[in-house]
Protein backbone atom coordinates (compact mmCIF):
# COMPACT_ATOMS: atom_id res chain seq x y z
CA UNK A 1 0.00 0.00 0.00
CA UNK A 2 2.61 2.42 0.99
CA UNK A 3 4.54 1.35 -2.40
CA UNK A 4 1.67 2.64 -4.31
CA UNK A 5 1.13 6.17 -2.50
CA UNK A 6 4.49 6.94 -3.29
CA UNK A 7 4.47 5.49 -6.93
CA UNK A 8 1.17 8.14 -7.29
CA UNK A 9 2.76 10.64 -5.58
CA UNK A 10 6.27 9.88 -7.50
CA UNK A 11 4.27 10.32 -10.43
CA UNK A 12 2.26 13.49 -9.40
CA UNK A 13 5.86 14.89 -8.95
CA UNK A 14 6.91 14.25 -12.48
CA UNK A 15 3.75 15.62 -14.02
CA UNK A 16 4.21 19.00 -12.62
CA UNK A 17 8.29 18.82 -13.29
CA UNK A 18 7.10 18.11 -17.16
CA UNK A 19 4.18 20.42 -17.09
CA UNK A 20 6.66 23.35 -15.47
CA UNK A 21 9.50 22.04 -17.94
CA UNK A 22 7.42 22.15 -21.10
CA UNK A 23 5.25 25.60 -20.56
CA UNK A 24 8.41 27.87 -18.73
CA UNK A 25 11.71 26.37 -20.74
CA UNK A 26 10.59 24.56 -24.15
CA UNK A 27 7.30 26.83 -24.59
CA UNK A 28 9.44 29.79 -24.71
CA UNK A 29 12.01 29.07 -27.27
CA UNK A 30 15.76 30.81 -27.46
CA UNK A 31 17.21 31.46 -31.29
CA UNK A 32 20.71 30.16 -32.00
CA UNK A 33 23.12 33.21 -32.07
CA UNK A 34 26.81 34.15 -32.86
CA UNK A 35 27.95 37.27 -30.54
CA UNK A 36 30.41 39.27 -31.87
CA UNK A 37 32.14 42.25 -29.79
CA UNK A 38 34.59 44.10 -32.02
CA UNK A 39 37.35 45.42 -30.25
CA UNK A 40 38.35 47.87 -32.24
CA UNK A 41 37.05 49.32 -35.48
CA UNK A 42 33.19 48.29 -35.23
CA UNK A 43 32.60 49.46 -39.49
CA UNK A 44 35.39 47.24 -40.55
CA UNK A 45 34.19 44.50 -38.65
CA UNK A 46 30.91 44.88 -39.54
CA UNK A 47 31.83 44.69 -43.57
CA UNK A 48 33.57 41.65 -42.83
CA UNK A 49 30.29 40.04 -40.85
CA UNK A 50 28.01 41.75 -43.90
CA UNK A 51 30.05 39.65 -46.38
CA UNK A 52 30.23 36.37 -44.49
CA UNK A 53 26.82 35.97 -43.29
CA UNK A 54 25.32 36.96 -47.09
CA UNK A 55 27.34 34.63 -48.28
CA UNK A 56 26.01 31.87 -45.82
CA UNK A 57 22.27 33.52 -45.88
CA UNK A 58 22.41 34.64 -42.14
CA UNK A 59 20.80 37.51 -40.62
CA UNK A 60 22.94 40.07 -38.90
CA UNK A 61 21.27 43.01 -36.39
CA UNK A 62 23.44 45.29 -34.17
CA UNK A 63 22.25 44.74 -30.19
CA UNK A 64 24.11 47.70 -28.20
CA UNK A 65 28.21 47.10 -28.41
CA UNK A 66 28.11 43.76 -30.18
CA UNK A 67 26.61 41.90 -33.59
CA UNK A 68 24.29 39.08 -33.35
CA UNK A 69 24.62 36.80 -36.09
CA UNK A 70 21.12 34.52 -35.89
CA UNK A 71 22.40 30.69 -37.17
CA UNK A 72 21.98 27.67 -35.78
CA UNK A 73 24.99 26.21 -37.23
CA UNK A 74 27.54 24.06 -35.14
CA UNK A 75 30.70 26.30 -37.09
CA UNK A 76 29.02 29.54 -37.64
CA UNK A 77 31.17 31.11 -34.75
CA UNK A 78 34.71 28.91 -36.47
CA UNK A 79 33.60 31.03 -39.68
CA UNK A 80 32.82 34.19 -38.07
CA UNK A 81 36.05 34.14 -36.50
CA UNK A 82 38.13 33.06 -39.73
CA UNK A 83 36.31 36.08 -41.47
CA UNK A 84 37.40 37.94 -38.79
CA UNK A 85 41.01 37.29 -38.58
CA UNK A 86 41.23 37.11 -42.35
CA UNK A 87 40.51 40.66 -42.55
CA UNK A 88 43.00 42.00 -39.19
CA UNK A 89 39.82 42.55 -37.09
CA UNK A 90 40.23 41.67 -33.32
CA UNK A 91 36.69 40.61 -31.71
CA UNK A 92 35.42 38.33 -28.95
CA UNK A 93 33.30 35.96 -30.48
CA UNK A 94 30.78 34.22 -28.21
CA UNK A 95 28.86 31.53 -30.06
CA UNK A 96 25.29 30.15 -28.70
CA UNK A 97 24.42 28.73 -32.13
CA UNK A 98 24.03 25.33 -29.67
CA UNK A 99 21.53 26.57 -27.54
CA UNK A 100 18.12 25.70 -28.84
CA UNK A 101 19.20 21.66 -29.39
CA UNK A 102 20.31 21.90 -25.89
CA UNK A 103 17.58 23.47 -24.62
CA UNK A 104 15.05 21.09 -26.77
CA UNK A 105 17.25 17.89 -25.72
CA UNK A 106 16.72 18.98 -21.49
CA UNK A 107 12.80 18.92 -22.28
CA UNK A 108 13.45 14.78 -23.85
CA UNK A 109 15.97 13.62 -21.36
CA UNK A 110 13.24 11.94 -19.26
CA UNK A 111 12.58 9.65 -22.48
CA UNK A 112 15.32 8.11 -22.37
CA UNK A 113 15.85 8.06 -18.73
CA UNK A 114 11.93 6.28 -18.63
CA UNK A 115 12.98 4.12 -21.32
CA UNK A 116 15.57 2.12 -19.83
CA UNK A 117 13.61 2.38 -16.34
CA UNK A 118 10.71 1.03 -18.29
CA UNK A 119 12.74 -2.21 -18.70
CA UNK A 120 12.74 -2.83 -15.00
CA UNK A 121 9.52 -3.54 -14.31
CA UNK A 122 8.74 -5.10 -17.73
CA UNK A 123 11.38 -7.81 -17.34
CA UNK A 124 10.56 -8.29 -13.82
CA UNK A 125 6.94 -8.82 -14.73
CA UNK A 126 8.63 -11.50 -17.29
CA UNK A 127 10.91 -12.76 -15.03
CA UNK A 128 7.99 -13.23 -12.26
CA UNK A 129 5.65 -14.64 -14.95
CA UNK A 130 7.92 -17.15 -15.92
CA UNK A 131 8.71 -18.60 -12.26
CA UNK A 132 4.92 -18.62 -11.82
CA UNK A 133 4.04 -20.89 -14.84
CA UNK A 134 6.86 -23.10 -14.11
CA UNK A 135 6.13 -23.58 -10.77
CA UNK A 136 2.53 -24.16 -11.55
CA UNK A 137 3.67 -26.56 -14.50
CA UNK A 138 5.95 -28.68 -12.08
CA UNK A 139 3.57 -28.47 -9.38
CA UNK A 140 0.31 -29.69 -12.05
CA UNK A 141 3.19 -32.41 -13.72
CA UNK A 142 3.01 -34.82 -10.22
CA UNK A 143 -0.51 -35.62 -10.41
CA UNK A 144 -1.43 -34.87 -14.23
CA UNK A 145 0.03 -36.27 -17.48
CA UNK A 146 1.92 -33.12 -20.10
CA UNK A 147 -0.89 -33.55 -22.17
CA UNK A 148 -3.75 -33.16 -19.64
CA UNK A 149 -2.24 -30.51 -18.27
CA UNK A 150 -1.48 -28.72 -21.46
CA UNK A 151 -4.81 -28.89 -22.77
CA UNK A 152 -5.64 -26.93 -19.93
CA UNK A 153 -3.72 -24.45 -20.05
CA UNK A 154 -2.68 -23.42 -23.76
CA UNK A 155 -3.93 -21.13 -24.44
CA UNK A 156 -2.78 -18.93 -21.02
CA UNK A 157 1.01 -20.24 -21.95
CA UNK A 158 0.04 -18.96 -25.44
CA UNK A 159 -0.97 -15.33 -24.22
CA UNK A 160 2.08 -15.14 -21.93
CA UNK A 161 4.62 -16.82 -24.58
CA UNK A 162 3.16 -14.03 -26.99
CA UNK A 163 2.95 -11.03 -24.09
CA UNK A 164 7.09 -12.41 -24.06
CA UNK A 165 7.74 -12.20 -27.61
CA UNK A 166 6.06 -8.28 -27.61
CA UNK A 167 8.42 -7.55 -24.59
CA UNK A 168 11.48 -8.78 -26.16
CA UNK A 169 10.85 -7.35 -29.44
CA UNK A 170 10.05 -3.68 -27.70
CA UNK A 171 13.16 -3.98 -25.66
CA UNK A 172 15.27 -4.42 -28.78
CA UNK A 173 13.59 -2.06 -30.40
CA UNK A 174 14.12 0.41 -27.56
CA UNK A 175 17.85 -0.67 -27.11
CA UNK A 176 18.60 0.08 -30.78
CA UNK A 177 16.71 3.49 -30.64
CA UNK A 178 18.93 4.30 -27.54
CA UNK A 179 21.94 3.06 -29.07
CA UNK A 180 21.49 5.57 -32.28
CA UNK A 181 20.17 8.64 -30.22
CA UNK A 182 22.36 11.41 -30.97
CA UNK A 183 22.89 13.64 -27.79
CA UNK A 184 23.44 17.73 -28.42
CA UNK A 185 26.41 18.97 -26.37
CA UNK A 186 27.68 22.46 -27.32
CA UNK A 187 31.78 22.06 -29.11
CA UNK A 188 34.67 22.46 -26.38
CA UNK A 189 32.36 21.13 -23.92
CA UNK A 190 33.61 17.93 -23.66
CA UNK A 191 37.18 17.42 -22.93
CA UNK A 192 39.71 15.72 -24.17
CA UNK A 193 41.28 13.88 -21.72
CA UNK A 194 38.99 12.50 -18.88
CA UNK A 195 35.44 13.20 -18.57
CA UNK A 196 35.82 14.05 -14.84
CA UNK A 197 37.78 17.20 -15.20
CA UNK A 198 35.65 19.45 -13.32
CA UNK A 199 38.11 22.52 -14.46
CA UNK A 200 37.38 22.15 -17.93
CA UNK A 201 34.10 22.74 -17.28
CA UNK A 202 33.75 25.39 -15.19
CA UNK A 203 36.66 26.71 -18.05
CA UNK A 204 34.06 26.16 -20.22
CA UNK A 205 31.57 27.76 -18.49
CA UNK A 206 33.57 31.11 -17.99
CA UNK A 207 33.85 31.24 -21.69
CA UNK A 208 30.42 30.73 -23.22
CA UNK A 209 29.29 33.36 -20.56
CA UNK A 210 32.34 35.71 -19.62
CA UNK A 211 31.62 37.89 -16.42
CA UNK A 212 30.66 41.56 -17.51
CA UNK A 213 30.59 40.24 -21.39
CA UNK A 214 27.37 38.59 -21.01
CA UNK A 215 24.40 39.65 -23.24
CA UNK A 216 20.90 39.62 -21.67
CA UNK A 217 20.19 36.68 -24.17
CA UNK A 218 23.72 34.90 -22.60
CA UNK A 219 21.92 35.66 -18.71
CA UNK A 220 18.64 34.33 -19.59
CA UNK A 221 20.02 31.81 -21.60
CA UNK A 222 22.41 30.45 -19.08
CA UNK A 223 19.31 30.72 -16.69
CA UNK A 224 17.24 28.98 -18.85
CA UNK A 225 20.07 26.15 -19.19
CA UNK A 226 20.14 25.56 -15.42
CA UNK A 227 16.72 25.31 -14.53
CA UNK A 228 15.93 22.85 -17.39
CA UNK A 229 18.27 20.68 -16.50
CA UNK A 230 17.48 21.05 -12.70
CA UNK A 231 13.89 19.80 -14.02
CA UNK A 232 15.43 17.24 -16.12
CA UNK A 233 16.77 15.44 -13.29
CA UNK A 234 14.05 16.05 -11.25
CA UNK A 235 12.29 14.24 -13.54
CA UNK A 236 14.23 11.51 -13.92
CA UNK A 237 14.62 11.29 -10.34
CA UNK A 238 10.66 11.07 -9.81
CA UNK A 239 10.59 8.15 -12.75
CA UNK A 240 12.81 6.50 -10.68
CA UNK A 241 11.21 6.55 -7.53
CA UNK A 242 8.08 5.56 -9.58
CA UNK A 243 9.72 2.48 -10.99
CA UNK A 244 11.44 1.42 -7.63
CA UNK A 245 7.62 1.26 -5.98
CA UNK A 246 6.32 -0.15 -9.01
CA UNK A 247 8.65 -3.25 -8.65
CA UNK A 248 7.14 -3.72 -5.15
CA UNK A 249 3.37 -4.47 -6.38
CA UNK A 250 2.38 -8.22 -6.25
CA UNK A 251 2.17 -8.78 -9.94
CA UNK A 252 5.87 -7.96 -9.99
CA UNK A 253 7.13 -9.94 -7.30
CA UNK A 254 7.73 -13.66 -7.29
CA UNK A 255 6.66 -15.78 -3.91
CA UNK A 256 10.71 -16.01 -3.47
CA UNK A 257 11.28 -11.66 -3.57
CA UNK A 258 8.32 -11.88 -1.07
CA UNK B 1 24.24 -18.39 -1.85
CA UNK B 2 23.66 -19.39 -5.68
CA UNK B 3 20.61 -17.10 -5.83
CA UNK B 4 22.94 -14.06 -4.60
CA UNK B 5 25.42 -14.97 -6.75
CA UNK B 6 22.97 -15.28 -9.98
CA UNK B 7 21.80 -11.61 -8.78
CA UNK B 8 25.11 -10.14 -8.51
CA UNK B 9 26.00 -11.30 -11.82
CA UNK B 10 22.94 -10.18 -13.72
CA UNK B 11 23.72 -6.46 -11.35
CA UNK B 12 27.20 -6.57 -12.81
CA UNK B 13 25.59 -7.41 -16.51
CA UNK B 14 23.27 -4.41 -16.26
CA UNK B 15 25.74 -2.63 -15.05
CA UNK B 16 27.94 -3.02 -18.31
CA UNK B 17 25.45 -2.62 -20.68
CA UNK B 18 24.40 0.82 -18.83
CA UNK B 19 28.03 2.08 -19.36
CA UNK B 20 28.57 0.60 -22.70
CA UNK B 21 25.99 3.13 -23.74
CA UNK B 22 27.47 5.60 -21.75
CA UNK B 23 30.78 4.61 -23.05
CA UNK B 24 29.36 4.37 -27.09
CA UNK B 25 27.61 7.93 -26.76
CA UNK B 26 30.50 9.62 -25.44
CA UNK B 27 32.48 7.65 -28.00
CA UNK B 28 30.30 9.78 -30.63
CA UNK B 29 30.32 13.17 -28.79
CA UNK B 30 34.07 12.89 -28.98
CA UNK B 31 34.45 12.41 -32.36
CA UNK B 32 35.10 15.42 -34.33
CA UNK B 33 32.43 17.07 -36.52
CA UNK B 34 33.54 18.17 -39.67
CA UNK B 35 32.75 21.02 -42.33
CA UNK B 36 33.91 19.84 -45.87
CA UNK B 37 34.44 21.73 -49.16
CA UNK B 38 35.21 20.39 -52.45
CA UNK B 39 38.34 22.59 -54.10
CA UNK B 40 37.60 23.96 -57.35
CA UNK B 41 38.91 26.44 -59.97
CA UNK B 42 39.18 29.53 -58.43
CA UNK B 43 40.92 33.16 -58.60
CA UNK B 44 44.01 34.34 -55.87
CA UNK B 45 45.69 37.56 -56.14
CA UNK B 46 44.39 38.19 -59.78
CA UNK B 47 45.48 35.00 -60.98
CA UNK B 48 43.69 31.55 -62.15
CA UNK B 49 44.44 28.33 -59.99
CA UNK B 50 42.77 25.00 -60.72
CA UNK B 51 42.31 24.14 -57.02
CA UNK B 52 41.46 26.95 -54.38
CA UNK B 53 40.47 25.69 -51.20
CA UNK B 54 39.57 28.53 -48.09
CA UNK B 55 42.58 28.96 -46.14
CA UNK B 56 41.56 27.53 -42.70
CA UNK B 57 41.52 24.19 -44.78
CA UNK B 58 45.22 24.63 -44.70
CA UNK B 59 47.60 23.41 -41.79
CA UNK B 60 50.91 25.57 -42.83
CA UNK B 61 54.20 24.52 -41.72
CA UNK B 62 57.38 23.61 -43.41
CA UNK B 63 55.07 20.35 -45.44
CA UNK B 64 51.59 22.40 -45.29
CA UNK B 65 48.74 19.22 -45.44
CA UNK B 66 44.86 19.22 -45.66
CA UNK B 67 42.93 17.03 -44.43
CA UNK B 68 40.95 14.71 -46.38
CA UNK B 69 37.55 12.67 -45.44
CA UNK B 70 37.51 9.16 -46.80
CA UNK B 71 35.28 6.30 -46.02
CA UNK B 72 36.56 3.09 -44.04
CA UNK B 73 36.00 -0.52 -43.88
CA UNK B 74 36.03 -0.12 -40.19
CA UNK B 75 32.12 -0.46 -38.99
CA UNK B 76 32.15 1.45 -35.79
CA UNK B 77 34.27 4.44 -37.72
CA UNK B 78 33.10 4.52 -41.07
CA UNK B 79 34.55 7.83 -42.26
CA UNK B 80 38.14 9.02 -41.31
CA UNK B 81 39.91 12.14 -42.09
CA UNK B 82 43.72 11.88 -43.16
CA UNK B 83 46.66 14.06 -43.65
CA UNK B 84 47.28 14.91 -47.53
CA UNK B 85 50.56 16.78 -48.09
CA UNK B 86 49.93 19.74 -50.67
CA UNK B 87 51.95 22.07 -52.70
CA UNK B 88 50.63 26.36 -51.30
CA UNK B 89 50.98 27.84 -54.88
CA UNK B 90 49.35 31.19 -53.99
CA UNK B 91 47.51 32.59 -51.09
CA UNK B 92 45.55 35.56 -50.25
CA UNK B 93 41.79 36.83 -49.44
CA UNK B 94 40.95 33.63 -47.28
CA UNK B 95 41.66 31.31 -50.04
CA UNK B 96 44.75 29.22 -50.89
CA UNK B 97 45.42 27.61 -54.56
CA UNK B 98 47.08 24.46 -53.42
CA UNK B 99 48.53 21.70 -55.80
CA UNK B 100 48.40 18.08 -55.06
CA UNK B 101 44.42 17.16 -54.49
CA UNK B 102 42.35 15.26 -56.44
CA UNK B 103 39.27 17.47 -57.75
CA UNK B 104 36.43 15.22 -55.95
CA UNK B 105 38.69 15.26 -52.42
CA UNK B 106 36.55 16.26 -49.70
CA UNK B 107 38.94 18.52 -47.70
CA UNK B 108 37.76 19.06 -44.68
CA UNK B 109 37.18 22.79 -43.52
CA UNK B 110 36.44 23.70 -39.93
CA UNK B 111 36.15 20.78 -37.32
CA UNK B 112 34.33 21.55 -33.89
CA UNK B 113 37.27 19.51 -31.85
CA UNK B 114 41.49 19.74 -32.77
CA UNK B 115 42.37 17.12 -35.45
CA UNK B 116 45.33 15.84 -34.87
CA UNK B 117 47.61 13.34 -36.34
CA UNK B 118 47.50 10.01 -38.74
CA UNK B 119 43.56 8.97 -39.70
CA UNK B 120 40.97 10.71 -37.06
CA UNK B 121 37.97 9.56 -37.30
CA UNK B 122 35.08 12.10 -38.07
CA UNK B 123 31.17 12.79 -38.60
CA UNK B 124 30.50 14.46 -41.70
CA UNK B 125 28.56 17.74 -40.84
CA UNK B 126 24.76 17.81 -42.92
CA UNK B 127 25.43 21.41 -43.65
CA UNK B 128 27.01 22.57 -46.86
CA UNK B 129 28.87 25.21 -47.50
CA UNK B 130 28.59 28.26 -49.92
Amino acid sequence: MKGRVVCVLGALAFGAALFIHTTWVSGRPVEGRVEVIPQGETEAAEGALARTAQEWGWELTWEGDRVIIQSESRFAAQIVQAALENQGIPAQVLDYAWAPAVLAQSGGLWLAWGALLGLWPLWSLILAQVKREWACARAALERQYPREYLSGAAVRLLAKGIGLAVGAIATILLLQWLWRAEAALPPGLLPEGSVFDFGHYRQWVQNAFPDGLCSPYGVELAGKLRLGHALAAAECAFLTICAANLRKTPALRTKSDA
Amino acid sequence: MNRNAAKGIFLFLLFMLFFTFVSHHLDVLRTPQVLCVTPGAGVVNGTSYRLVVPSEAVYPGAEPYVYVVEDTLSWFYPVAARQSPVRVLDSGDGKTAVDGLYREAQVVWFADRALTGGPVPVRVSGEEAP
